[in-house]
């Protein structure tokens, strides 16, 4: 019979600075129980939530398709989508083989790990941090949970299927929503979390760092790109960017922004971009873009009439699609870089072999998450020293970029060494193809 | 990407649009002289048609719209502001280049407007000015906390302050902007001095005062001008710490200077632009009648209906040397026949970790 603690009662009221500490005490006191629990105990309950997630009829499920739309701008379709790559990656098989790859040499009693951690959550993509909860109490963290402002559903659904589904960890996890930046509030949480792991904008990350908090994981700005050999651009292939370009309108980390495509010929590259193009429009149908605010629609307006702008006036750039605001691919032949408003609008690269896709990007060094690649298997080494040099922490099937695994070194830390181990987690090898 | 138009050398089609050019420069200095707005639609479409084949740059662009040519002034292709960072807009060699302040952009993205024709912005400078502000042959001791063509060579608002003080100052004390902060010690000094019987018209941009009022609030300072006194303000709150309303900046200039709303005009203006509109008190602004603007959706490019929010697109007459229409990102909407201005488009801001990075340019 685990007592019931009041501090722990469910709310979605933003809270106040004293409930905040009460709540964060009470989980941080918590933190016994789930050590307690053997590993395989904790990875069992773990994988009910998940299978809770999963199955036809889930509540949780059925709840987020109903409130994420509205929160998120997505449509229910790639909702869906988010759900299932989300909670497919968080099965036991993977929660072991993380566990195993990571901390198989940690000594909890050398070690312990944080006695609570501070997860604070971006509403950009549905689901971005939740494999850091869960990567947190499979280490034995117990953790709060706060919420974006714009998107409070999907975290609260999270807290309440572990609390329903698996009650041994309902006194490790709870929700703290609050409004981010808000000074006392923000203070109190970095001063009682041993561990902060915060999603969103670098100027939101700075914000926090400046609160102090003990230990901090940023999980910051960046893009992904698309590398293309030179027989893989095919219809497919353009089909498979456009829909990994759609689904959370380049939003997330994860999103291509960039195409760097390995050229057969001028004449094909022209093709295989229109057809990106006409694939990026035809999926406003299946997935239609969330409303733009006016900023952003005027961002993306002021990068198109550039664009073609720079290709009217001599520059090496071809602009296809565009008109009235929807989706373009813009092909850059130039020497500078030219970059995605995002929103549907990719930047596509020409380049004579994927090695020399390097220089392409090495502007961008530090802001690359995943390489999503399509191509022979045996080019793979090409992409993976590409993916290497140009710092990516994820290397996939192309198909796969929005369907990251649990193992994933999101930001280049490592999932679950990160937390317990003062370790970035920092690549020096290419990541791993998967 | 500017032309030269050697007299000598000049060609039978070069000689042609010299004269076209003269044609339409006598048509726009009389409109401008004595507007009738049954003409605007004929002489927009005019010169556009001008603008299609002097101005290269921009005759490429209406090639690339592949638009039927304008059937009314509604209708010209209005290029984006943002083209006067790219590129050089002009129906011949300028005789001024103006450029934007860059505060925003970088010294580097700064927009250039090439004016052939400074007369034609001198005209509609003057005639916009004495339509709303004061009457021609007014004299006025003109108290200035803005560029001037003397310390501010490439700025079209300095060269316009500077022709106003020609045209209505009979006095000409110097600038109490210095190195483009506002001197708040000097300018008290004159205010401190200034004849009661004798009205003054304060032109200043809106953070100049707004710093001035700080100032004067920390030191107990105010001032009582003189019965028919004006401020002509511009620029928004550019350059001051924070935004402030209108009301607020209105409220700040009352007890600065003992002034009500209708004694204050705010000006509206752009680098990009030979015209101004003008805003009385908390009207709206209001296009001289050789400029007339439009809300649009940008997306879209079409009109939004009235009331509703949208981008401004001018089309001034007074650019005949370099382009008639223009598309800004200026945010407003329709209210009581003029244009209620409600500041810049604001930036887009990235939804979380995903990584939005301006456009960049080797």
């Amino acid at each position: 019979m685990i007592a019931y603690d009041e501090r722990l009662a469910p709310t979605r009221a933003p809270l106040t600075t004293g409930r905040l500490r009460a709540l964060a005490q009470a989980v941080r006191a918590g933190g016994n129980d789930l050590r307690a629990l053997t590993p395989e105990a904790r990875i069992a309950a773990l994988d009910r939530v998940a299978a809770s997630w999963l199955t036809a009829d889930s509540p949780w499920r059925r709840q987020a398709l109903s409130e994420l739309p509205m929160s998120t701008g997505y449509p229910e379709p790639a909702i869906a989508v988010a759900l299932t790559n989300l909670w497919q990656a968080l099965r036991a098989p993977d929660l072991a083989a993380t566990l195993a790859a990571e901390l198989a040499d940690h000594d909890p009693h050398a070690t312990p790990p944080p006695g609570l951690a501070l997860h604070v959550l971006a509403g950009n993509v549905p689901g971005v941090g939740v494999f850091g909860v869960i990567a947190a109490l499979l280490a034995g963290i117990p953790s709060l949970v706060k919420p974006a402002a714009r998107e409070p559903f999907l975290p609260a659904l999270l807290v309440d299927s572990i609390v329903s589904v698996a009650p041994e960890l309902r006194r490790v996890v709870a929700l703290a929503p609050w409004r981010g930046g808000t000074a006392e509030l923000d203070s109190t949480a970095a001063r009682e979390a041993d561990l902060v792991l915060a999603y969103g904008r670098e100027a939101t990350l700075d914000a926090l760092a400046a609160r102090g908090p003990r230990r901090l994981l940023r999980f910051g700005q960046r893009l992904s790109l698309a590398l293309i050999a030179r027989n893989a651009a095919t219809p497919a292939t353009a089909a498979t960017l456009a829909r990994q370009t759609a689904l959370f309108d380049q939003q997330g980390c994860l999103s291509p922004q960039i195409v760097c495509l390995e050229e057969s010929s001028p004449a094909e590259t022209d093709r295989f971009a229109a057809t990106l193009a006409d694939e990026l429009a035809a999926l406003e149908h299946e997935l239609p873009r969330a409303p733009l605010t006016l900023g952003e629609s005027a961002t993306v307006w002021r990068f198109v009439e550039q664009q073609r702008w720079r290709a009217q006036e001599g520059d090496a750039i071809v602009v296809h699609g565009g008109v009235d605001g929807r989706p373009s691919v813009v092909c850059n032949r130039t020497s500078g870089i030219v970059m995605s408003p995002t929103f549907r609008h990719l930047v596509l690269v020409p380049v004579p072999t994927l090695a020399d896709a390097e220089p392409v990007l090495r502007p961008l060094a530090g802001m690359i998450e995943g390489i999503g690649y399509a191509g022979p298997l045996d080019r793979l080494a090409e992409a993976s020293d590409v993916a290497a040099r140009a710092g990516a922490h994820r290397l996939c099937p192309l198909e796969r970029l929005q369907a990251p695994p649990f193992a994933w070194r999101q930001s280049g830390y490592g999932r679950l060494a990160s937390l317990v181990a003062d370790e970035t987690g920092r690549l020096d090898t290419a990541p791993a193809y998967a | 990407m500017s032309h030269d138009t050697n007299a000598a050398t000049q060609t039978p089609d070069e000689s042609a649009g010299a004269l076209e050019n003269q044609a339409l420069r006598r048509r726009v200095l009389a409109f401008i002289a004595a507007p009738s707005p049954e003409d605007f639609d004929r002489l927009a479409l005019d010169v556009h048609a001008y603008q299609y084949r002097a101005n290269p740059v921009y005759g490429r662009f209406v090639d690339r719209l592949g638009r039927p040519a304008p059937a009314t002034w509604r209708d010209v292709p209005a290029v984006p502001a943002e083209a006067f960072r790219l590129s050089v807009l002009a129906c011949g060699p300028a005789e001024r280049v103006y450029r934007s302040s860059g505060t925003t952009a970088g010294q580097d993205r700064r927009a250039h407007h090439h004016v052939p024709d400074v007369d034609v912005y001198r005209a509609a400078a003057l005639a916009g000015f004495a339509r709303t502000v004061l009457p021609p042959g007014v004299r006025r001791r003109f108290l200035v906390a803005a560029p001037e063509r003397v310390s501010h060579p490439a700025s079209s608002l300095g060269e316009m302050v500077t022709w106003l003080r020609a045209a209505y100052d009979g006095d000409t004390i110097p600038s109490f902007l210095t190195d483009g902060a506002v001197d708040p010690e000097r300018f008290a000094h004159t205010l401190d001095r200034l004849d009661h019987a004798v009205p003054v018209v304060i032109f200043a941009v809106t953070s100049a005062l707004l710093r001035l009022a700080d100032w004067a609030d920390a030191h107990g300072s105010r001032w009582h001008t003189p019965a028919g006194s004006l401020i002509v303000d511009t620029g928004g709150c550019k350059g001051y710490d924070r935004d402030v309303s209108r009301d607020t900046i209105l409220e700040r200039y009352r007890r600065l200077f003992d002034i009500v709303p209708e004694q204050v005009i705010n000006e509206y203006g752009m680098t990009e632009l030979a015209s101004q509109c003008y805003a009385v008190g908390r009207g709206p602004h209001r296009p001289a009648p050789w400029l007339r603007t439009l809300v649009c959706d940008l997306t879209t490019g079409r009109e939004v209906p009235p009331g509703e929010i949208g981008c401004l697109r001018h089309v001034d007459l007074a650019n005949l040397g370099s382009v008639l229409a223009i598309q800004t990102e200026d945010l407003g909407r329709v209210r009581d026949g003029g244009i209620e201005l409600l500041g810049r488009v604001p930036g887009a801001v990235t939804r979380g970790c995903s990584l939005l990075v301006e456009t960049t340019r080797s």
